[in-house]
């Protein structure tokens, strides 16, 4: 875990230098070092990278966003996107041959990427905690539910076993396990699926963590028992004000939840802004795909849209926009030079499309066009963020 | 039945060579959908490709050192429904329902424990070994894990190929179907020789309907074919799936969870619950007016990828009971918002009430009070929510 | 010369065709100690085959200084007549290294062909009682468990007093006592494989059992059968020497490792070199059939890459 620290900590200045034809102060939603007083989480140009034989898997390549207390962030995109990995990495929870090589995770005013492992013991199950998408494995199955409840409660809060045991009733009876005296007796074989992901969300919110990030949490259930969870979620989250960082592939799920998201693809952000509008007019070719892609009830389409191709392998990835061998509207600029993440109308949208200085004609000229790009960026000195189509 | 048994034994006498020549059929032949014929509820006019009646399968719990039987998991108990030729019938509900092994079981790769399968007028339940083995010539299924459904240790041409070869079909016939199975589901013919951890996971997915098809066969259970698959992949699959249908002129179960896919590619849907059909109608009948309790409250449960739209959702308490020892009567009284006293005591009837629209199918349900559960529909509440007529 | 026609049909086939057979051992070539281990395994072969032609003296006969307590180092020449022993002698005078190399024919024919009956019969009964469940896997594993619950030693004796002590005795002992774990193990691989979805689609294409079990199950249980039967050479020829030792197997005056081996066991602190020479053979060998082992399940795994 040393490890990963100096590595993170000698990255720095090479980020620093990084940074200004990179993203992080692209970003419109980061803004400047004072101005996140309210951002529980803000995530800074964060890289987490796996070191495995056959090559390094840029897993997470550069991200940014953040959140505000009490908010539901989604994080949605493919298999391979690294929306798991941020978060696991946002925990700690990276392992080898995972490494975060650069960036920041400034939660509430500290760094979690170079934060020690004790400073993070301290965090974890207590200001931060997460949820899985399989509530099943995720239990030890050799203890009773209640205790293993009672174990979180007691690793962070000084309590009396009488004490922990009742709140653990208490968050059992909270998250709608009928009969909870009992059920604190019941080991994880005895439960539903929905029932144990009820008490991974009891576990998670025992000690009324600031963040709550659930990574798939419906994913394995049934749909009349997720809307279950749903239901519980959105009521608790009513109640207790946590943040909530949501991670799913379901857009339905996301439209539901989420009042902010982020849509990843291979390790990039490619689009960030509210719900509703990213619904109502997704900007990202990939966002528009996606949307296009998903059949929706009571839509009914004769044929669904299609994103030709796969999803580009994180070992070897294009030296341009990470999408464009597989966007509609691909530009010759697409294939040469990676987009910055822009602002369009009060959202983040990494796509060429948007830039100011560029035309968006499929047949310009690269070398015309990178001249222009050239010439724009020498005479804003920054990298454009207010401009907009 | 005499003529149905003519057919099937013309099917069965094909040269080799034909069968294995779907492309000659033309993708310009669109597919005949018998199911607009008028008045064809009684059955007789109507083609159907498979019919089920009383379907049942258990499968024995043992216990104890001397591993007796000691229960009986209902998985399938007294599923009745008919499949006509060309049409596509969705299968949905949640796990355990049984949905899955309805469609082993109407394969026969699962005995039943009782009922009858009929595809193409024979009884598949009273066939010999030898019969069957020319039967599944016609029948396929293709699966839901794309990485269990390919043997490892196999490159994926002899993969595909491998149906022809165990119905005796030339080493050049194989070859040259294995090409044009695999340019035909997006996939380079060269690529016959690898094995299947090189290809991603929709690529397997196509690997698995090139191995389903390379027989020709005519009815397919499409067990969970997307569910497995990413969001941008899955729609990749299921255009594939609907050009094959046309092509190929191909009947489908399709046996899936997601409401959303099976309403896409359906022209009728069944809903499961409990090993027992719920609800069975037309797709658009059946989405815009459920009337099996459960049906309604799954359909309520869906989140819609729009967040205009905000539905009022019927959130069913409890999960579904065990299929070891299930509830009496109607099997959803113990979730059911609307059960009285006559539902934990009566089974309900499978009865016809009768298409909104006065289609020609019927609308099948089994609940005691299907005439009582009018409710808006969904097509009525995102209109009213959006105030456009959201059909496409 | 296996070699030379694999190489010639890869270069025939070179860029487009290779046949499965010449990817599998372009595979195995890739790990180099199994290609040792080939070569040590084959000239042991080889040498033991072929003792009668080149071992410089009887192996059975004690060479000089009959009857007395005459061991001779390596390199030992007989000053009465010349005769030189290269590994010297054992406790009664006999040429050692005759004795190994006949010994040889012993040791690896018995480790290799009760490896080859038990790797058999144990896939053989595990594949067909994981396969088919029920009753005759409840049969089956019945008779495993009461194979395994024999107490071997008494068992041996019963069975040496039907069949008679010599060489067909020990390769029946040895297997009728091997071939159990090998099914557990088989069963178990074929249990978990079974309920896969590509076993599934094979019947759906209309397969027969014996085309499920042997081109899908099988070769999808190869790993386990292969580590398992790597390390059954080695126990069955260090087993040979037990079962000879009790006076079951190979007796005096014809050898065995093994029975070099236990033959040494009240002289050993006179000679330990002596102790060293089959020690060592026997080592060789289980260590090349291991490494063997380990680059064939890789090199019959598509998965891995090489």
């Amino acid at each position: 875990m040393q490890n990963t620290n100096d590595s993170a900590t000698s990255m720095k200045p090479d980020l620093a230098n990084d940074g200004a034809a990179g993203s992080v102060k692209a970003d419109p939603t980061s803004g400047g070092a004072g101005a996140s007083n309210d951002d529980l989480l803000r995530v800074e140009g964060l890289k987490t990278y796996f070191y495995t034989e056959d090559g390094i898997v840029k897993a997470v390549d550069g991200i940014d966003f953040s959140l505000k207390r009490g908010e539901v962030l989604g994080i949605a995109g493919e298999s391979g996107c690294g929306k798991s990995v941020t978060s696991l990495t946002i925990m700690r929870l990276i392992s080898q041959p995972g490494k975060i090589v650069a960036g920041h995770i400034w939660f509430d005013g500290k760094d979690l990427a170079t934060a020690t492992e004790d400073e993070m013991t301290k965090i974890r199950g207590n200001r931060i905690s997460m949820i899985f998408q399989q509530p099943t494995s995720c239990l030890n199955p050799v203890f009773k539910v209640g205790d293993q409840i009672v174990e979180v409660l007691k690793v962070h809060k000084r309590m009396s076993d009488r004490a922990a045991k009742d709140r653990a009733v208490e968050l059992l009876t909270m998250v709608g396990i009928p009969s909870a005296k009992k059920r604190y007796d019941s080991y994880p074989h005895e439960m539903s699926g929905g029932m144990c992901q009820r008490v991974m969300i009891a576990m998670g919110l025992a000690n009324e963590p600031e963040l709550l990030i659930a990574d798939e949490p419906t994913t394995a259930l049934d749909v009349t028992i997720q809307a279950q969870i749903l239901e519980l979620m959105k009521a608790l989250k009513k109640d207790i004000n946590t943040a909530i960082i949501l991670i799913t592939h379901d857009l339905g799920v996301m439209a539901e939840m989420a009042e902010r998201m982020v849509i990843m693809y291979a390790g990039k952000v490619v689009e960030q802004t509210d719900t509703n509008s990213l619904f109502e007019s997704p900007k990202h070719p990939y966002t528009q795909g996606l949307l296009a892609s998903i059949p929706v009830l009571g839509q009914v389409r004769d044929r669904l849209e299609v994103i030709p191709g796969t999803v580009p392998s994180l070992r070897n990835l294009p030296p341009g926009c990470r999408f464009a061998a597989r966007c509609p509207r691909q530009m010759p600029i697409c294939v040469d030079e990676e987009p910055d993440l822009l602002k369009v109308h009060g959202r983040s949208v990494r796509c060429w499309l948007y830039h100011p200085a560029i035309d968006p004609d499929p047949t310009a000229c690269a070398d015309q066009t990178l001249d222009k790009l050239n010439t724009y960026r020498q005479t804003q000195q920054e990298p454009p963020a207010a401009a907009a189509k | 039945m005499a003529t149905n048994a003519n057919n099937v034994n013309e099917l069965d006498n094909r040269e080799p060579a034909d069968a294995i020549k779907p492309s000659e059929n033309g993708a310009n032949t669109p597919v005949q959908h018998i199911t607009g014929v008028g008045g064809g509820v009684t059955g007789d006019s109507t083609d159907y490709i498979m019919r089920v009646q009383n379907l049942k399968k258990y499968f024995p719990v043992r216990g104890g050192v001397l591993q007796r039987v000691v229960g009986q998991v209902k998985a399938v108990d007294g599923v009745n429904f008919d499949v006509r030729r060309g049409e596509t019938l969705g299968l949905v509900g949640e796990s355990g329902c049984g949905k899955t092994t309805v469609g082993r079981t109407v394969l026969r790769l699962l005995n039943p424990t009782g009922g009858n399968v009929l595809f193409e007028g024979r009884d598949l339940t009273t066939l010999n070994a030898g019969e069957m083995k020319k039967t599944r010539r016609n029948m396929q299924i293709i699966f839901q894990d794309p990485y269990s459904s390919l043997d490892p240790r196999v490159p994926i041409g002899q993969s595909v190929g491998e149906g022809l070869l165990i119905h005796g079909f030339s080493r050049e016939e194989r070859e040259q179907t294995v090409r044009d199975m695999l340019k035909r589901v997006g996939l380079h013919p060269e690529h016959a020789r690898r094995y299947p951890h090189e290809f991603s996971g929709g690529q397997r997915q196509r690997i698995g309907i090139a191995r389903a098809l390379t027989m020709h066969p005519s009815f397919i259970v499409a067990d969970e074919p997307v569910s497995a698959l990413d969001v941008s992949i899955q729609s990749q699959v299921l255009n594939i799936l609907k050009d094959l249908q046309q092509e190929f002129k191909l009947t489908y179960l399709f046996i899936a969870h997601n409401l959303s896919v099976v309403e896409h590619i359906s022209d009728r849907v069944g809903v499961m619950y409990l090993g027992k059909m719920a609800e069975l109608a037309d797709r658009d009948e059946l989405f815009n007016n459920p009337r099996h309790p459960y049906t309604q409250a799954l359909l309520s449960a869906i989140p819609i990828p729009d967040p205009r739209i905000r539905r009022d959702r019927i959130i069913l308490k409890g999960d579904v009971p065990s299929p070891l020892n299930p509830p009496s009567g109607c099997r959803f009284h113990t979730r059911c918002w609307l059960a009285q006293q006559i539902c934990s005591d009566q089974e309900p009837e499978w009865r016809d009430i009768g298409s909104e629209n006065a289609t020609a199918h019927p609308h099948l349900v089994a609940c005691h009070f299907a005439e009582q559960t009018k409710v808006k529909g969904l097509a009525n509440e995102i209109k009213e929510q959006l105030g456009t007529d959201t059909k496409v | 010369m296996a070699v030379a026609t694999t190489l010639d049909r890869e270069q025939i086939a070179s860029a487009k065709e290779e046949s499965q057979r010449s990817v599998i051992w372009r595979r195995f070539r890739k790990h180099k100690l199994a290609v040792v281990g080939l070569g040590i395994i084959g000239t042991l072969t080889l040498l033991s085959l072929t003792a009668q032609l080149w071992t410089p003296y009887d192996p059975t006969v004690p060479g000089f200084n009959s009857g007395v307590q005459a061991f001779a180092n390596p390199g030992y020449s007989n000053p009465s007549n010349g005769d030189i022993y290269i590994m010297g002698t054992d406790n009664i005078g006999r040429d050692v290294l005759s004795r190994l190399a006949y010994g040889g024919q012993i040791s690896l024919s018995v480790g290799l062909l009760c490896t080859l009956l038990v790797a058999i019969i144990g896939t053989i009964v595990g594949a067909i009682s994981g396969f088919f469940g029920g009753f005759v896997d409840t049969v089956l594993m019945r008779i495993v468990d009461l194979v395994l619950s024999l107490p071997f030693l008494p068992m041996l004796l019963a069975l040496s007093i039907v069949l008679g002590p010599g060489y067909w005795t020990i390769v029946i002992i040895l297997t009728a006592f091997g071939w159990p774990g090998t099914s557990r193990l088989v069963r178990g691989s074929v249990l978990s494989l079974r309920n896969l979805d590509f076993v599934e689609a094979t019947r759906a294409l209309g397969a027969s059992n014996t085309r499920i079990i042997t081109r899908h199950l099988l070769p999808n249980s190869l790993a386990p059968i292969i580590v398992d039967a790597t390390l059954n050479v080695g126990g069955f020829i260090v087993a040979e020497s037990s079962v000879s030792f009790l006076g079951f197997g190979i007796s005096e005056p014809a050898s065995s490792w093994g029975n070099i081996l236990a033959g040494l066991e009240d002289v050993a602190r006179q000679a330990p070199l002596q102790l060293i020479w089959p020690g060592l053979l026997i080592f060789l060998t289980v260590l090349s059939i291991n490494f063997i082992g380990d680059a064939l399940r890789d090199a019959l795994d598509p998965r891995l890459k090489l």
